[in-house]
């Protein structure tokens, strides 16, 4: 991958709607050059299977004004490493 | 057989002077034992056959309940600006709700007070009516 760009945060969530499958810390973001797609990973604090199996999740990446909300399209836990990748932002 | 998981749903409540709450219509059992959990304090046991006690500490379960629905609202801060809290940690969402004035706070705690209570006689009407079920798109879709 060739990297356009990176975004670090210290918090962030992995959605089922609302409900929260997954706390994230330590997150670093990229967006592929050539392709477009984005990237995650991070450090796994807490995830709930249950909510992990279901389909549609978000990666919420909440700031000061709101929340970046990406579509998850693949993922996996090496606990504790979380990696996905990312459809576009909703 | 019955469906015992729903599909995570929200209400918006109206509030005075146009503002509204985004909350979820139901809590999870986990959401539920977590808020009983900032609710209650712990149970100490008696003696064989002594009645058991459960403290219940009504600021904190007042609080415990709305952090415990909340997802949004249309607050806005002292300058006019969104008052966010949708997707923000709870340390956030509960700071938010500290500096609210006293009586907006009120207004927010009864609104979804009055909320839990609708939410549990529909839950109840549900289980009476003939058929009970509840239809498949109540669940959450499996991906696997």
């Amino acid at each position: 991958m060739r990297a356009a760009g990176v975004l670090r945060g210290a918090h962030a969530q992995v959605k089922a709607a609302y409900l929260t499958a997954a706390e994230i810390t330590g997150y670093t973001l990229a967006k592929d050059e050539l392709t477009g797609a984005w990237f995650v990973s991070g450090t796994v604090v807490t995830s709930d299977a249950y909510l992990l199996a279901q389909a549609g999740l978000l990666f919420v990446a909440p700031h000061k004004g709101g929340a970046w909300r990406w579509v998850i399209e693949s993922f996996q836990i090496a606990a504790p490493r979380f990696e996905a990748r990312l459809k576009a932002l909703t | 057989m019955s469906i015992r998981v729903r599909r995570p749903a929200t209400e918006r409540l109206e509030l005075s002077q146009g503002d509204f709450l985004i909350v979820k219509q139901d809590l999870t059992a986990g959401e539920y034992r977590a808020f009983l959990r900032a609710a209650t304090k712990p149970v100490t046991m008696g003696a064989a056959g002594a009645p058991a006690a459960m403290e219940l500490d009504p600021i904190a379960a007042g609080e415990a309940m709305v952090l415990a629905y909340l997802l949004d609202w249309s607050f806005q801060d002292a300058d006019g600006r969104p008052l966010v809290i949708a997707d923000q940690p709870p340390a956030v969402v509960r700071a938010a709700l500290d500096h609210l004035d006293s009586a907006s706070y009120m207004e927010v705690q009864r609104a979804i007070q009055a909320h839990q209570t609708a939410r549990e006689t529909a839950i109840e009407d549900e289980k009476k009516t003939a058929s009970g079920a509840t239809g498949p798109d109540r669940t959450l879709t499996s991906a696997a």
